[in-house]
């Protein structure tokens, strides 16, 4: 299947069109020698500042964009695209715009909050890229629901064998009762267990032999079809904990570019107020 | 002695209720016989189900109100007219009608006996409900239609059958009961595909229990007996539904004498101008000769009264026939018998017959060089010429054309299998046309013999000559056809096997077919499709060679074939052609020599045939690789299409980094248009099965399409409704739940919404040739 992504959107057009502006920029900004040094108050120094606000100002508006469903003449991925070479072109196109004057105060913070913004956005892209190969059920056309409810039905199946054959056999022995309590857990899904990196590991051979020799002959079978469940249980588990855990990331990045994007704005206003009267 | 009528109705349907009316009117001696309720079809719709009175311009003529309103306000008018005209109304089931003399003997199953000089037959064809035949059928807890599955809550149910309405009903109502479902067989084979798998997974999850191989011994208030495989078993339940199909009412129309024209199911009896059957003095309205709509049956019931009664009657139709035909010059009548006397195709139609048809098409004037279709359109109307004349391009050369005159036909490919128009066609002169909808000419070929033999005899010749034979002698060409026969599969036949011993050639009418050769393994792979228009085997007919590829049907398929002998022999008597053909046939072999598959490709290719995409026009397709899950298509899609989103994005079949969720493919032969009542499914010219404003919400597309893609359902409101919020729901929606399903953004110049508003362009919207191009060589692509 072709793989064309939104970074490499038309043969990456958007990042070869930042990559030019970024160098003329560059050459324009080495050629000026203004009258008391480079620094955001000169010609270059507005002109710069006024394209990274309209640039923050599209970045922004990618927000609208992606809800703008009739929109006939451009497609999202595309957008996406320049979303992103712009917003990293955007690190660059401030220093130029400041002549690389940063300190303690409230124009270096709208700078700060526009990296972390960015920053934040660029770990989104990595997850973007990462996370189809992480939502697994999607690949079997189901969703995170209906894993969690086969892993539901075969903990159902496991609680059947527990007791006593569906009413008809006599009731499991001891032992039987001691390897399901050692090889059986409770998933219960949490934030907390969705963000750390740790799955069910698939019992060992060691345990499987030991718990299986404790047992009398005429259960032997019936523990070998317990360790079958318990093992799948376990992949089940596994896989739906992989993929929540790369959804409850993406909720937590959303959480974070956004408000950071905003904090950036109001920044960008005080930056923007502030020098235009108190400079 | 038995009560003796002057007509006898049978069926309250409407066509049963506007004869019973105007008899009544008219002061004849009548009865009107229903064995189950009043206008049992209506009745049996949902509660407060809204009911459409289509085609809008045809005007009502009855003693019968009926306007579009809900199902309770039409049934009411219904009992109102009968009450008011004094209709003899009677409860019973007639089981046999026997003819003494010039009267009829009508038998009923309760022991009633009538005699009758006139018979209107007016039943339909929905049949009877299938019964369970044990002790306690009877008992009021027993049912055998669901109007309302709200209206059970907390109760024990159990539904009864393994079809598509059995599994949608036990669905509807496991939400909020405790539903068992009771399946004969092990399996269920004649459910769709989408619900099979639907109800697969609520028996897995433990939502519905289903006893296989069972059926119900006998019925007690409050529980059940089932005989199972386990031996008898005791349900709980306070409500049985059964849903174990119907008897269709054919046998016992057969059993009156009535014939049909062929053994096809979807055959009607036959009727002349007064819809008299081939049995004097029964006659035979609505939809049991094809006329399914309410208003259609009314006027019937009335105009058969009349033409028993001997008055002159002018059609309802008249206004619609003026409105087609008002454009030509001169009178109508007489342009309406200039046509039909024309036209031979259709000189065997009865005059309601022949009017429906022109009331459906529509007639054009045009002049010298006017293209009447374009190559490669995707309309798939129906052609006839009725002064002048027309030219067909032909395939090879633009300016070769063969010329139709008055009396013939065109456009019979796209009618029968579904693909674009393979020629442009060109008005050579000063011509009137007549263009007919699809489903008219294809429900005319289920029922009238000699207009399918007609379109088949043209269509093999016209089929051979632009698919294989294009420069071949006509004569030869028509000796071909005499010998050419039919030859259906269905999905996963083979056509033939690699090493078999060539016998036939086939030509593809419809569907298409995969080519699969065994690789050093012995595993065959699968190498590539071909559409419908294409020919296989031709090898067989030269060499004696054994077949080198497997052919196997991935949708069901017609074909014509040849067999060897008789093309040889032609071939023989022919030396010119036979010439041509070898040349032709010795290009194909060494086309056909292409290098082997490897595995991925070919197992790809082999999931997306076996899930039909090859008769699929426009496919939704997801790259799995790409899909972050983010749902912006579905959102896309309710946003423009009022709040609704007809693609699940979820849902559907995927294979590697392939997936096909449920969205409308527009397929080649769309099944969903084959029984629609209003005909309110179109294809567009581009290719697109839309659904139209005149969707009376019947249902029929969404349980005919094998994929799943259509629903019912109501427009939500525009806009965030605050009430809401604070549990205030608006009122339920006025109007019907309408058919919706993907229409391609049709009204969006830039195309499909949901492929646009994907932000890692993992959507495409592809048609299969593209798709293969994907899968098979694996090329880049830059959609959006």
């Amino acid at each position: 299947m072709a793989r064309e992504t939104f970074l490499s959107y038309r043969s990456y057009v958007w990042f070869w069109l930042c990559f030019f502006a970024l160098l003329a920029m560059t050459v324009v900004y080495l050629l000026d020698d203004p009258i008391g040094g480079k620094n955001g108050g000169t010609i270059v120094g507005y002109t710069y500042g006024g394209i990274a606000t309209a640039g923050i100002l599209f970045l922004m508006w990618y927000g609208i964009r992606k809800r703008a469903y009739f929109s006939a003449r451009t497609t999202l991925k595309g957008i996406l695209s320049a979303h992103v070479w712009i917003g990293i072109a955007l690190i660059f196109v401030v220093p130029l715009h400041s002549g690389f004057s940063f300190g303690i105060n409230v124009h270096t913070l709208a700078y700060v909050l526009m990296l972390l913004t960015i920053f934040s956005g660029i770990w989104g892209v990595a997850m973007y890229q990462r996370l189809p190969y992480e939502i697994q059920s999607q690949r079997g056309g189901g969703t995170l629901k209906v894993l969690m409810e086969q892993v539901r039905s075969i903990s159902a199946d496991i609680n059947r064998m527990a007791a006593s054959d569906g009413g008809k056999g006599a009731p499991k022995s001891d032992a039987f009762l001691r390897m399901l309590q050692q090889l059986d857990f409770v998933y219960q899904p949490s934030l907390w267990r969705s963000l750390r990196r740790k799955n069910p590991e698939p019992i060992e051979r060691r345990s499987m032999a030991d718990s299986l020799s404790s047992l009398p002959i005429e259960e032997q079978e019936d523990g070998l079809k317990l360790i079958g469940l318990l093992n799948k249980k376990r992949e089940l588990v596994g896989r739906a904990q992989e993929e929540a855990r790369a959804l409850t990331w993406v909720r937590i990045w959303l959480y974070l570019h956004l408000p950071v994007s905003f904090g950036l704005i109001a920044a960008l206003a005080v930056h923007i107020f502030s020098v235009f009267f108190y400079w | 002695m038995a009560e003796h009528f002057e007509i006898a109705v049978i069926g309250s349907g409407p066509g049963g209720l506007g004869a019973a009316t105007n008899a009544a009117k008219h002061g004849l001696s009548h009865v009107l016989i229903e064995k189950a309720e009043l206008a049992n079809t209506i009745y049996d719709y949902q509660l407060r189900k809204l009911v459409m009175a289509e085609p809008r311009r045809l005007p009502l003529r009855s003693h019968v109100p009926f306007e579009e309103g809900s199902r309770e306000e039409v049934l009411a008018g219904f009992q109102k007219a009968v009450e008011e005209t004094g209709v003899n109304y009677l409860k019973a089931e007639v089981n046999k009608v026997t003819r003494e003399g010039d009267t009829f003997l009508i038998g009923c199953t309760n022991g009633q006996q009538f005699t009758a000089k006139h018979i209107v037959l007016g039943i339909g064809t929905m049949g009877t409900p299938r019964k369970l035949g044990v002790p306690g059928e009877d008992l009021p807890h027993v049912a055998y239609t669901l109007a309302d599955p709200d209206a059970f809550n907390g109760m024990d149910i159990i539904v009864v059958g393994a079809g598509d309405s059995a599994i949608e009903n036990a669905l509807g109502l496991a939400d909020k009961n405790s539903v068992s479902l009771l399946n004969r067989s092990g399996e269920f084979p004649r459910a769709k595909d989408a619900n099979r798998a639907k109800i697969l997974e609520a028996i897995d999850s433990g939502k519905v229990r289903c006893f296989y191989n069972a059926a119900i011994a006998r019925v007690e208030p409050e529980r059940a007996f089932l005989s199972t495989p386990d031996g008898e078993v005791e349900v709980r339940c306070n409500h049985i539904i059964v849903r174990a199909g119907s008897i269709p009412p054919r046998k016992f129309v057969e059993g009156m004498g009535i014939k049909f024209p062929s053994s096809d199911l979807n055959s009607f009896p036959s009727v002349n101008d007064r819809y008299e059957s081939n049995v004097p003095n029964i006659f035979i309205i609505g939809g049991l000769i094809g006329y399914p709509l309410i208003k259609q049956a009314i006027n019937q019931g009335y105009e058969v009264v009349e033409h028993i009664l001997g008055n002159a009657v002018e059609p309802a139709d008249q206004v619609i026939i003026e409105e087609v035909l008002g454009h030509l010059p001169g009178d109508v009548n007489a342009n309406l018998e200039m046509i039909r006397k024309k036209l031979r195709l259709f000189s065997e139609l009865s005059k309601p017959q022949f009017r429906e048809l022109i009331g459906d098409s529509k007639v054009h004037v045009v002049e010298q060089g006017d293209v009447v279709f374009e190559k490669n359109d995707y309309t798939d109307t129906f052609w006839n010429v009725v002064t002048g004349s027309v030219g067909v391009e032909m395939p090879d050369d633009p300016n070769k054309m063969f010329k139709l005159g008055p009396g013939n036909f065109f456009g019979e490919m796209g009618l029968i299998s579904g693909r674009r128009r393979t020629a442009t066609v060109r008005a050579l002169e000063k011509s009137i046309l007549i263009e007919t909808k699809r489903n008219q000419i294809l429900k005319l070929m289920s029922s009238v013999p000699s207009v399918k033999d007609a379109v088949d005899q043209v269509f093999f010749l016209r089929a051979l000559k632009t698919s294989i034979f294009p420069d071949a002698d006509p004569i030869f060409l028509a000796e071909l056809t005499q010998r050419a026969e039919r030859a259906n599969f269905q999905k996963g036949d083979a056509l033939f096997a690699e090493g078999d011993q060539g016998d036939y050639l086939y030509i593809i009418l419809k569907g298409s077919v995969k080519i699969s050769r065994k690789n050093v393994d012995g595993v065959d792979v699968a190498q590539t499709y071909l559409a419908a228009g294409n020919y296989v085997g031709e090898m067989a007919l030269v060499t004696e060679e054994p077949r080198t590829a497997t052919v196997t049907a991935v949708v069901p398929c017609n074909t014509l074939r040849i067999a060897k002998e008789d093309f040889r022999d032609l071939l023989e008597r022919n030396p010119e052609t036979r010439e041509n053909v070898m040349r032709l046939i010795a290009e194909r072999q060494i086309e056909n020599i292409t290098s082997a598959r490897d595995a991925a490709s070919a197992q790809a290719l082999n999931f997306v045939l076996s899930e039909g995409v090859s008769d699929a026009d426009n496919v939704l397709l997801i790259n799995s690789d790409l899909c972050i899950g983010c749902d912006n298509c579905e959102k896309a899609c309710a946003a423009t299409h009022k709040g609704y989103s007809r693609l699940d994005r979820k849902g559907g079949k995927s294979f590697a980094a392939i997936q096909l969720p449920i969205s409308c493919r527009h397929c080649e032969n769309p099944l969903c248009m084959l029984d629609c009542p209003p005909d309110a499914l179109e294809r567009k010219a581009d290719g697109e099965v839309v659904i139209k404003e005149n969707c009376i919400g019947c249902g029929n597309c969404v349980t005919n399409c094998p994929y799943g893609v259509i629903q019912l359902v109501y427009d939500k409101p525009h806009g965030f409704d605050l009430l809401s919020l604070f549990g205030k729901k608006k009122k339920k929606e006025k109007g019907p739940a309408k058919a919706a399903k993907c229409d391609l953004c049709e009204k969006l110049e830039s195309g499909p919404a949901c492929v646009r508003s994907c932000p890692t362009g993992a959507l495409l919207r592809v048609n299969p040739t593209d798709m293969m191009r994907l899968l098979i060589n694996r090329e880049e692509t830059s959609i959006g």
